[in-house]
């Protein structure tokens, strides 16, 4: 057993090492900010209108990241859409527009009838400051200001479902 | 005209049109995105920020630094990268930026803390186990050579032998 000591301890170190390897990554769409208050930010609505992360505050909230050229979002459009149509009184929604341009953007809401707000975000400082990679990406903030989750990618109805249960929406 | 020329004339038409149409739906996608324009940077601005995004991991690609990859998210990075420097942010303070949003997997090196001393610190401690493996076989080894000592005991021993079979022989 003794001379075989050596060999267990650099296969266990082997095995120590692949762990980190493998849980260093983790899930791709774990945020670094899931449990940090969610980033401020104020600017004026696509629509026009002032809008401020603070007057969000005490009611679950839905940011989505998205741009009128990203075909994922076209997919996932008409889901944010009649969601917001039947469900709007549940839980609030932000859109973030990141990288378009406001003519396209306006044309994108008009054509999948997308009734909440969409902050304009032409220099990338809100996406960053929410670590987003690409678009569509959504967070999913609880009413005490919290980063619960965040979903990278198209989202569909179960997924949608699923993500908003974890900050207290139940449909 | 023959039936052969009619054919190649058709092929050549439905190639041209196959081209309109995919650069008719591929330049409008890519113009729709808005970026702001990259900072006006001089040589060694562009070398500091080639090394420095150099250490950075590209999130949207395969094994790529942000400093070699052409992704919106890199581009995106590179511009941001480029304007804090301009406004004097050190590099301390950009890398502490970008992995408190991203998460310290947007850093090629991993940090040394946390998992990071595992990534750090296994690779070293293999190789001291493997010196300590080698350095136990070669100490067995070396003890398992016959000693000054033992040599003269046997040549002894051999001797006499060899004087008992002459007496023998002799008898």
């Amino acid at each position: 057993m003794k001379q075989f000591f050596p060999v267990i301890l650099v296969l266990a170190l082997i095995a120590l090492l692949g762990y980190a390897l493998l849980t260093g990554g983790g899930d791709d769409s774990t945020s670094a900010l899931e449990g940090s208050p969610a980033p401020t930010f104020a600017g004026t609505a696509l629509e026009g209108q002032p809008l401020d992360l603070a007057q969000y505050k005490g009611k679950p909230l839905m940011i989505n990241f998205w741009a009128s050229w990203c075909d994922p979002c076209k997919t996932e459009a008409p889901l944010l859409s009649a969601f917001y149509q039947d469900h709007g009184s549940k839980v609030q929604m932000l859109g973030i527009l990141v990288h378009d341009k406001l003519p396209d953007a306006m044309a994108f809401t008009r054509q999948f009838n997308i009734g909440f707000p969409s902050l304009p975000d032409p220099d990338f400082k809100v996406a960053s400051d929410y670590g987003v990679t690409g678009q569509p990406e959504t967070f999913f903030i609880n009413a005490k200001g919290i980063i619960v989750k965040r979903y990278m990618g198209p989202m569909t109805a179960e997924i949608l479902k699923s993500n908003l249960e974890k900050i207290g929406v139940v449909l | 005209m023959s039936i052969i020329s009619k054919h190649v004339l058709s092929k050549a038409r439905v190639l041209i049109i196959a081209s309109i149409s995919l650069c008719v739906y591929l330049v409008p996608s890519s113009l729709a995105q808005v970026m702001q324009p990259m900072p006006i940077l001089n040589a060694q601005e562009m070398d500091r920020l080639r090394a420095f995004t150099a250490r950075l991991r590209c999130l949207v690609c395969q094994g790529e630094s942000v400093a070699d990859s052409n992704s919106e998210f890199s581009q995106e990075v590179r511009r941001q990268v480029a304007v804090f420097f301009k406004n004097g942010k050190t590099e301390a303070e950009v890398e502490q930026f970008y992995a408190a949003r991203y998460g310290d997997s947007i850093l090629l090196e991993p940090p040394k803390k946390g998992l990071g001393i595992i990534l750090w610190g296994v690779p070293i401690l293999v190789l001291l186990a493997g010196m300590g493996l080698w350095w136990n076989v070669m100490a067995r080894k070396s003890n398992s050579e016959i000693s000054p000592e033992m040599l003269e005991r046997v040549e002894r021993e051999m001797l006499k032998r060899n004087k008992e079979i002459t007496l023998e022989e002799v008898k």
